[in-house]
């Protein structure tokens, strides 16, 4: 084990304390805006995702297979989805999705933890009425320490049972205006 | 760090990556005594105002492993006297990349979450962490948080301690503790 000199380390959120000094006996939401309104998610999903390679053109798309379970938790103020990403070697990926509606930045808010990957994604979502979508934006860094910034679109059919995902990143290294499209998902409603 | 790096650049640039097989490492093994069913209670200190009571509740739970064992999930239900309940998911997972545990947190009523790195203090037998806070009116806050278990691994234990900027430095009153037993 490492020693205690950790706070160096701190690398996410943090701006109230743990399971202490919490003011936080539930309060209802006071907004127009609630977790209630991404509640088409609730169910069971299957679908197909697409990794796209738009940098290197020699590579071919990659495929999965995804099924997807999705409930309320914590006394219904997150949904909460399971994810399974099977791909065609039958080897497959889990990840678990929290959405909520945060009332300190007036958006929804995702978070992603994963089976293989040691880090948290969370990004805000907000709906853009112009491209009927889900609109979310988050960064990250490469190897060499540059950094990209990745677009997400989340587009809900009008029944509501189909759900498509696009993600779009751009590399400080691109060309202004580059949004490379690298990865794509599609979730259809169970019955 | 470049690791880490290298896994984001993969991540988000090359590809998907799959898990060779469910995690048994002896860093999440030392997590395992969070698994099972859990009862116990807090105290919510008044360190800085003695006028104040202090706030208890009793809190019932389960810690289980999710994602193939990557993450540890407790979920938590707390209830104070007057019936009132706050309810709390964990995910305490260990950061090969980081060489460090982390814990994240999320709960009902507030929007935002808590995450923080985890390290253990073999001295002392508890693992520690720091993360940053704010008063009410924004003054920074840093707070520390241990946790541990009893040596049979039924009881597990929490405290926190704050630091309010501008205060003595060595001023690190205790503002919390939990104390749970294993059903």
């Amino acid at each position: 084990m490492t020693s205690l000199s950790i706070r160096g380390l701190v690398f996410g959120v943090s701006t109230l304390t743990c399971l202490a000094a919490m003011p936080g006996i539930a309060t209802e939401p006071e907004n127009e805006k609630s977790i209630n309104d991404l509640e088409f998610l609730i169910g069971e999903w299957e679908g197909q995702s697409t990794f796209l390679y738009p940098r290197d053109e020699d590579r071919s798309p990659a495929h999965e297979t995804v099924q997807v379970s999705c409930a309320y938790v914590l006394k219904d103020s997150y949904i909460q989805c399971d994810t399974a990403w099977t791909n065609a070697d039958d080897r497959t990926r889990t990840f678990r999705l929290h959405f909520n509606h945060n009332q300190l930045d007036e958006a929804y808010q995702v978070l992603f933890i994963y089976d293989n990957w040691p880090r948290h994604v969370s990004y805000l979502l907000n709906y853009d009425e112009s491209k009927n979508a889900y609109i979310g934006f988050s960064e990250f860094e490469d190897a060499e320490g540059g950094t990209g910034e990745e677009r997400v679109e989340w587009r809900l059919s009008d029944d509501q049972r189909e759900l498509h995902s696009a993600e779009f990143n751009h590399l400080e290294t691109d060309p202004d205006g580059f949004w490379a499209n690298s990865f794509e998902f599609v979730w259809r409603k169970v019955d | 760090m470049k690791s880490l790096w290298s896994i984001v650049f993969f991540y988000f640039v090359c590809g998907p990556v799959y898990a060779e097989s469910p995690i048994s490492t002896p860093s999440m093994a030392s997590l395992e005594p969070l698994i099972g069913d859990w009862r116990g209670e807090t105290r919510h200190l008044r360190p800085r105002n003695s006028e104040l009571d202090e706030r208890t509740e009793t809190l019932e739970g389960n810690c289980r492993p999710i994602l193939d064992g990557y993450y540890i999930e407790c979920i938590t239900e707390l209830t104070r006297a007057d019936g009132r309940t706050r309810a709390l998911h964990s995910y305490t997972n260990y950061n090969a990349a980081n060489e460090n545990f982390e814990f994240l947190l999320i709960f009902r009523g507030w929007s935002g979450k808590i995450i923080y790195p985890l390290e253990w203090d073999d001295e002392n037998k508890m693992f520690v962490g720091f993360h940053d806070d704010e008063t009410r009116d924004g003054t920074p806050v840093e707070v520390r948080v241990e946790f541990g278990f009893s040596k049979d691994g039924r009881e597990h234990w929490a405290r926190e301690f704050n630091h309010i900027e501008g205060e003595p430095g060595d001023y690190w009153p205790q503002t919390f503790e939990m104390s749970r037993r294993k059903q």
